[in-house]
C-alpha cells in the first residue's frame, strides 16, 4: 500500500511539470502582459520601460527557466495586479472553492443515486424516460444559463435565497445546485447503466430466487456491485467540478480561486495563473488518488501493489 | 418485502433525497470576512459597523488591485480611492470648476510656481494631523517610485517646498496650464506620513489612511470592500455610516442584486433591463454622460513599429469617403440614444471645446463618398477594420459601420476582437492596420490627453505626416505651457481642427452610461459618474 503511494506521488510531477511549460507558453506567448500594466495613452518607451522592468524584454526559454526555478523553490512569483505574492492569494480562496465543491458534490450524489437507481429498477418506463431526457437537457444546458435562471426564479421571483455572494449559509444553495446539478446528470446516466449491467448477473437471479427481499437485492447486491464504475466516474468529474467553478464563481460573485484565476487569465496575471492552476491540478490528482483507494473500500477483492 | 412495499421505500428515500437537497444550504459554515492587512491595527477601526439602515452597498464590475492611490489608475479604483482620501484641489462634479478641497486656497506665483495654503485642523484617520508634511511625503513618494503605476503623471512636479506647516510651493518643470487638473488627478490623495513611513520600514502590508469621508474596515480582494464614515470629517460626518463596495462581475447578477435591496446602486445597467428595473418598485435607472469618445481611428502611415504598413487609408480621399459614409445619427439611434453625436474628443466642459464639433451630427454624404472612391483610384483591396467588444453595442455598432463603409464602395475585413485580444495584438504593439475603433476617456477635463496621440513623437498608431501634421505637434507642444487660457482654448480647436481635416479620427459619439439606483438613496450621479459617496443619504 505504502509502495502503492509512493509510487502515484511521483507520478503527479511528470503532469505538473508539463502544466508549467503548457501554462508558460499559452500565457506568455499567446499574450502580452505589458499590455495589462500601462495606460492607454502609454508611449512606445514607456511600454519598453515597463517590459524591461518585468523582465519580459528577456528571452522566452530565459523566462522559463528563471521561472520554474523560482516554482522549485516555491515561489510562484508575484501578482502584477495585487502586487503581493501569487500563491497566498490563490490559498486565500481555496476554502471558498473547496467548500462550493464539496456542497456541489453533495447535491450532485443526492439527485444522482435516487435518478440512476429509480431510472435502472423502472427500465423502460415514464419515470425512467424522465430522468433520461432531463439527464441529456441538464448535460445540454451551460452552467452560467441555469445560473442566472435559478437566480431569477429563486431569489429575484421568490427571494428565497440570496442573489450572489458569501455573507451568508444559505449563499452556497443556488451555486451548488447549479454546479452539481450539472454532473448529476452524468453520474445518474453511469448509475443507471452499471445497476441495467449488474441487474441481469446471474447471482442476481439467484439471490431473488432465494427470497430475498428486492431491497437487499438492490441495495447490497447490485448497488454495491454498481458502484465501482459510478465512483471511478465521479472522481473524473472532479476536473469538470472545478472547471465549472470557474464560470459559476464568476456568475454567483462566489469569491473562489475559479473567480480569481478568470480575472488574471484576462489581464495576463501569470503568477496567479500558475499559481492557481498548479493547486487546481494538483485537488484533481489528489482526488482521483483517493478514488482508486475507495476501490478496495468498495470490494475488498481489490489489493494495491 | 413486497413490490408495493419496496416502490414506497424507494419514493419515501427519493423524498428524503429532495429534503436533503435543500439542506445543502447547511453545510457551509458561515464565511467570516478576513480583514485585508495585519496592518490593520494603525488604523483606528471603528468599534462597530454602523446600523444596517445606514448601509449602502455598491454593485461593481470589478474592485481596486490596490488601495494605494497611485498604485492603480482604473476608473472603479478612483472612485474608492476618492472615498478614503481628499486630495488638494477638487474638480467640482457638477459644475467643472476647480474648488479649494485639502488646500484652503491656492494661487499662481509665477508660470511654474504655485503656492497652497493647506486647512486647519483637518486630520487622518488615524489621528495624524494634515500639514505640509503630509503633501510633500505623499507627492514625493510617487515622484521616487517608478513602480507606481500613476508615477509618469506626476512628473510634472519639479519640487514641493513647505513654506510653514500650513503652507507649501509647488514648482513645476514647465509652465503647466493643466496645473489644477494633474494635482487633482489620479493617485493625489493625501496620506498620513507617520503611518506611511511606519509601514515601509516594518515592510507590513499598505493600509490606506486618508482624511476622506470614510474609512477603511476590511478587504477582501475580489470580492468586497467595507469603509465606515469618518465621524470627524472636516466637511461634516457623512450621513452613510457603512458603505461596502461590492465585486460582482455579471452584470445579470448585479441587476438581480439590485431589484433584490441586495445592493442599493449598480452600474452600467444593459438597455434591456431599464424596463425591469424601473418597472421594479423602489429601483429606478439614471443616466450620467461620460467623458468618453468613441471613434474611428484610422492608419495614414507606416511607423517604427509597423515599417512595412502599406494601406488604402494613406490616400486622403478614401479617409474623406470614410468620415462621409458614417451617419451618426443612425449610429446614436443604434444605442438607444446613448450618445451625443461628436467631431471631437474635446467634450464640454473642458477648454477648447467647440459648439460647431459637439453635439454635431457632421456631413453624411454618401455620393460624394463614392465620387471620392472612384477619383482615389480604389481597387477593391480590403481594408482591415479592428474593434473590441469592450463598449456598449459595440460589436454591433462595427458592423453598423462596416455596412456603411460596403455600402459607398469599400471592401472592409471587420475582426471584432474581445478586449484582452484587441489591447495585447493591435492596441499595445501598435500594430493596427487601416482602421480601428476604440472608445476613449478623459478624466483630466483638460485636452492635452485628448490629442496626445498626434504629437509627433507619438503617432505609432496613425504614422501621420506632412504640413498640417507639422502644424498640428506645433501647436500641441504650445497649448501644453500655454499659460493664456483663452489663447489656449483657440489652439486646441485649431487642433481639432487639423486633425479633422486630414481625417486622422473620425469622431463618433460621446457615450452616456446609466446606474440603477435604490430609490431610497438620495444621490444624483454627477457629470462623469464619479462615485463619491461623501454626501449621499438615505431618505
Amino acid at each position: 500500500m505504502i509502495k502503492f503511494l509512493f509510487s502515484r506521488i511521483l507520478q503527479m510531477i511528470p503532469p505538473l511539470f508539463g502544466l508549467t511549460i503548457i501554462l508558460f507558453v499559452l500565457l506568455r506567448i499567446g499574450g502580452d502582459p505589458v499590455a495589462h500594466l500601462v495606460d492607454p495613452e502609454a508611449s512606445v518607451e514607456e511600454v519598453a520601460k515597463v517590459r524591461a522592468a518585468y523582465g519580459f524584454d528577456r528571452p522566452y526559454h530565459e523566462q522559463y527557466l528563471r521561472q520554474l526555478g523560482r516554482i522549485l523553490a516555491g515561489d510562484f512569483g508575484d501578482s502584477f495586479r495585487f502586487r503581493s505574492p501569487a500563491m497566498p492569494l490563490v490559498l486565500e480562496r481555496l476554502p471558498a472553492t473547496l467548500e462550493l465543491a464539496l456542497a456541489s458534490m453533495l447535491v450532485a450524489l443526492i439527485i444522482a443515486i435516487p435518478a440512476g437507481l429509480l431510472s435502472a429498477i423502472y427500465q423502460n418506463s415514464l419515470l425512467d424516460l424522465f430522468v433520461t431526457v432531463g439527464s441529456t437537457l441538464g448535460r445540454a444546458m451551460p452552467n452560467f444559463w441555469i445560473g442566472i435562471m435559478l437566480i431569477l426564479f429563486f431569489s429575484v421571483q421568490l427571494r428565497w435565497l440570496p442573489v450572489s455572494g458569501r455573507d451568508e449559509a444559505a449563499s452556497i444553495v443556488l451555486p451548488a445546485i447549479t454546479l452539481g446539478s450539472s454532473i448529476a446528470t452524468t453520474l445518474a446516466r453511469v448509475l443507471r447503466s452499471s445497476m441495467l449491467e449488474v441487474l441481469r448477473q446471474e447471482y442476481i437471479v439467484t439471490a431473488r430466487a432465494k427470497g430475498v427481499s428486492q431491497v437487499m437485492v438492490i441495495m447490497h447486491h447490485a448497488l454495491r456491485n454498481a458502484l465501482i464504475p459510478f465512483v471511478t466516474v465521479f472522481g473524473l468529474q472532479m476536473a469538470w467540478l472545478l472547471g465549472g467553478a470557474v464560470i459559476v464563481e464568476n456568475v454567483f460573485a462566489w469569491p473562489g480561486m475559479g473567480r480569481l484565476i478568470l480575472a488574471s487569465v484576462q489581464v495576463r496575471d501569470l503568477a496567479v495563473v500558475q499559481a492557481g492552476v498548479f493547486v487546481f491540478a494538483l485537488v484533481v490528482m489528489v482526488t482521483n488518488l483517493l478514488v482508486d483507494l475507495s476501490y478496495a473500500v468498495i470490494d475488498p477483492r481489490i489489493r494495491f501493489r | 418485502m413486497s413490490d408495493r412495499l419496496y416502490k414506497r421505500v424507494i419514493g419515501v428515500a427519493s423524498l428524503f433525497a429532495l429534503v436533503a437537497l435543500m439542506l445543502t444550504a447547511c453545510v457551509a459554515p458561515a464565511p467570516g470576512a478576513q480583514p485585508a492587512a495585519d496592518s490593520a491595527e494603525a488604523v483606528e477601526a471603528p468599534a462597530e459597523t454602523a446600523a444596517v439602515d445606514d448601509s449602502v452597498s455598491i454593485g461593481m464590475n470589478e474592485l481596486v488591485t490596490s488601495l494605494d492611490p497611485p498604485a492603480d489608475w482604473a476608473i472603479a479604483a478612483t472612485w474608492i480611492h476618492m472615498n478614503l482620501f481628499d486630495c488638494l484641489v477638487w474638480r467640482n462634479r457638477d459644475t467643472a470648476v476647480f474648488e479649494p478641497w485639502l488646500a484652503e486656497s491656492y494661487e499662481q506665483v509665477s508660470d511654474k510656481v504655485w503656492k497652497l495654503k493647506l486647512r486647519e485642523g483637518v486630520k487622518f484617520h488615524n489621528g495624524e494631523a494634515f500639514n505640509a508634511d503630509a503633501v510633500k511625503w505623499t507627492y514625493e513618494r510617487i515622484l521616487g517610485d517608478e513602480t507606481l503605476i500613476t508615477h509618469k503623471q506626476w512628473l510634472f512636479i519639479k519640487e514641493i517646498r513647505a513654506l510653514s506647516p500650513m503652507e507649501i510651493e509647488i514648482e513645476t518643470v514647465d509652465p503647466e496650464p493643466a496645473f489644477l487638473s494633474k494635482i487633482s488627478g489620479t493617485g493625489c490623495g493625501v496620506q498620513a506620513p507617520i503611518a506611511g513611513m511606519k509601514q515601509k520600514e516594518e515592510g507590513s502590508e499598505y493600509t490606506p489612511i486618508g482624511t476622506g469621508p470614510f474609512q477603511f474596515v476590511e478587504w477582501v480582494k475580489d470580492d468586497h470592500i467595507t469603509l465606515a464614515a469618518n465621524e470627524e470629517y472636516w466637511q461634516g460626518a457623512p450621513a452613510i455610516k457603512t458603505l461596502i463596495w461590492k465585486a460582482i462581475p455579471e452584470v445579470s447578477t448585479r441587476v438581480a442584486n439590485l431589484l433584490t435591496s441586495d445592493v442599493d446602486l449598480v452600474l452600467s445597467v444593459p438597455a434591456q433591463d431599464w424596463e425591469r428595473v424601473n418597472g421594479n418598485e423602489g429601483t429606478e435607472i439614471k443616466q450620467f454622460l461620460t467623458t468618453q469618445v468613441m471613434l474611428l481611428a484610422m492608419r495614414i502611415g507606416p511607423s517604427a513599429k509597423y515599417e512595412d504598413w502599406t494601406g488604402i487609408t494613406s490616400n486622403a480621399k478614401i479617409r474623406e469617403a470614410i468620415g462621409l459614409a458614417i451617419d451618426r445619427a443612425a449610429l446614436v439611434d443604434l444605442i438607444d440614444g446613448m450618445g451625443i453625436p461628436v467631431l471631437s474628443r474635446v467634450t464640454p466642459p473642458t477648454l477648447g471645446w467647440s459648439e460647431e464639433l459637439y453635439d454635431q451630427v457632421g456631413e453624411y454624404n454618401p455620393d460624394r463618398a463614392r465620387e471620392l472612391i472612384q477619383e482615389a483610384g480604389y481597387d477593391g483591396s480590403p481594408l482591415t477594420f479592428h474593434a473590441s467588444t469592450s463598449w456598449l453595442k459595440q460589436k454591433e455598432v462595427a458592423e453598423a459601420v462596416t455596412a456603411m463603409l460596403q455600402d459607398v464602395g469599400l471592401n472592409i475585413d471587420l475582426q471584432v476582437l474581445d478586449v484582452t485580444t484587441f489591447r495585447e495584438q493591435i492596441y499595445f504593439p501598435y500594430r493596427n492596420d487601416e482602421i480601428y475603433m476604440d472608445a476613449l476617456g478623459n478624466s483630466f477635463f483638460d485636452p492635452w490627453i485628448a490629442v496626445l496621440s498626434e504629437r509627433a513623437d507619438r503617432r505609432e498608431r496613425s504614422g501621420w505626416s506632412g504640413p498640417l501634421a507639422d502644424e498640428a505637434d506645433q501647436l500641441i507642444r504650445e497649448a501644453a505651457v500655454n499659460m493664456d487660457p483663452a489663447a489656449r482654448a483657440e489652439q486646441y480647436i485649431k487642433i481639432q481642427e487639423l486633425i479633422n481635416q486630414d481625417f486622422v479620427n473620425v469622431y463618433l459619439y460621446q457615450m452616456y452610461d446609466t446606474v440603477g439606483i435604490s430609490k431610497s438613496l438620495d444621490w444624483n450621479p454627477p457629470l462623469d459618474g464619479f462615485l463619491w459617496m461623501g454626501n449621499a443619504k438615505l431618505k
